[in-house]
């Protein structure tokens, strides 16, 4: 099943928002890669005072969606600009705010890969398992799988 | 993009977050001729890092175009100094990793990403 993670601002961003976007993020995805194709949505809700931008404090808002390796441009690119219309539009704000990448499967693997692998190898393990707790917990409790800001 | 995500073992206070995003900002721009505007800094707090690193820097960056093996080297060892300058430790005590994104497959300020090297106003554009 292929991801999104997504990364916005736990201040200004409201659950509305959130499912808006990930209902739309789902259509978006079947629409422009078939419709047996599930996307799962996991977001990271930012602490204020913890991103920044040109070196001063910013809302960050980040999308990186898994697509199918060695996807072509001719489609990667529509299906681009469809998340980061309708997520602009979702969040309010201008396109110029959001980044938003449609990634090969192998470079998200090792997007996650690369972030676990700076614990100690001995916490890693804990990590995953604490994080898929927290994934599950939190969609039960908010409706939506949320990854922690901090540990 | 680049995006800089810093895992802290113990979260930095406000003064050396913003000195430390401004100096990583700095740092980036000086070797890649890119924007400051497109340099992302994100902190997180309170991970197990291995013995003796205190920040772990995790840089998702554009590749191709300009930035070559030997720019990303010169690329990672500049973050490290700047980012062990900015929290007053030595540089063994900040480590580096990255993840390199086509710059076709992002979009960012409204557009699709150009290739390192070929954004307006970089030497040669």
């Amino acid at each position: 099943m292929a991801k999104a993670i997504c990364t916005v601002p736990a201040a200004s961003t409201t659950k509305a928002q959130l499912a808006a976007t990930e209902a739309t993020f789902k259509s978006i995805y079947a629409e422009h890669f078939g419709a047996k194709q599930n996307l799962t949505v996991l977001w990271m809700r930012t602490p204020a005072g913890q991103t920044f931008q040109a070196g001063n404090p910013a809302d960050i808002f980040l999308a990186m969606i898994e697509v199918e390796n060695g996807l072509d441009q001719a489609r990667r690119e529509p299906a681009m600009w469809a998340f980061t219309n309708s997520w602009a539009e979702i969040l309010g704000v201008d396109v110029t705010r959001l980044m938003v990448t449609c990634a090969d499967a192998t470079t998200v693997s090792g997007f996650l890969q690369g972030n676990r692998n700076r614990l100690r190898p001995a916490s890693r393990l804990w990590f995953m398992l604490t994080t898929i707790v927290h994934l599950a917990q939190s969609r039960r409790r908010e409706g939506f799988a949320t990854l922690r800001a901090n540990l | 993009m680049p995006l800089y995500n810093l895992a802290c073992r113990r979260p930095l206070t406000a003064e050396k977050r913003q000195r430390v995003a401004e100096l990583i900002t700095n740092a980036h721009c000086e070797v890649t001729t890119a924007l400051p505007h497109y340099v992302n800094v994100m902190y997180t707090d309170n991970w197990a890092l291995p013995d003796g690193i205190d920040v772990s820097i995790f840089g998702g960056v554009r590749i191709g175009g300009t930035r070559t093996p030997e720019v990303v080297d010169k690329l990672k060892q500049a973050l490290v100094d700047a980012t062990a300058q900015g929290i007053e430790q030595p540089t063994s005590t900040v480590a580096i990793s990255t993840i390199g994104v086509p710059a076709h497959w992002i979009i960012e300020g409204g557009e699709v990403m150009p290739e390192p090297g070929k954004e307006p106003g970089a030497e040669g554009h």
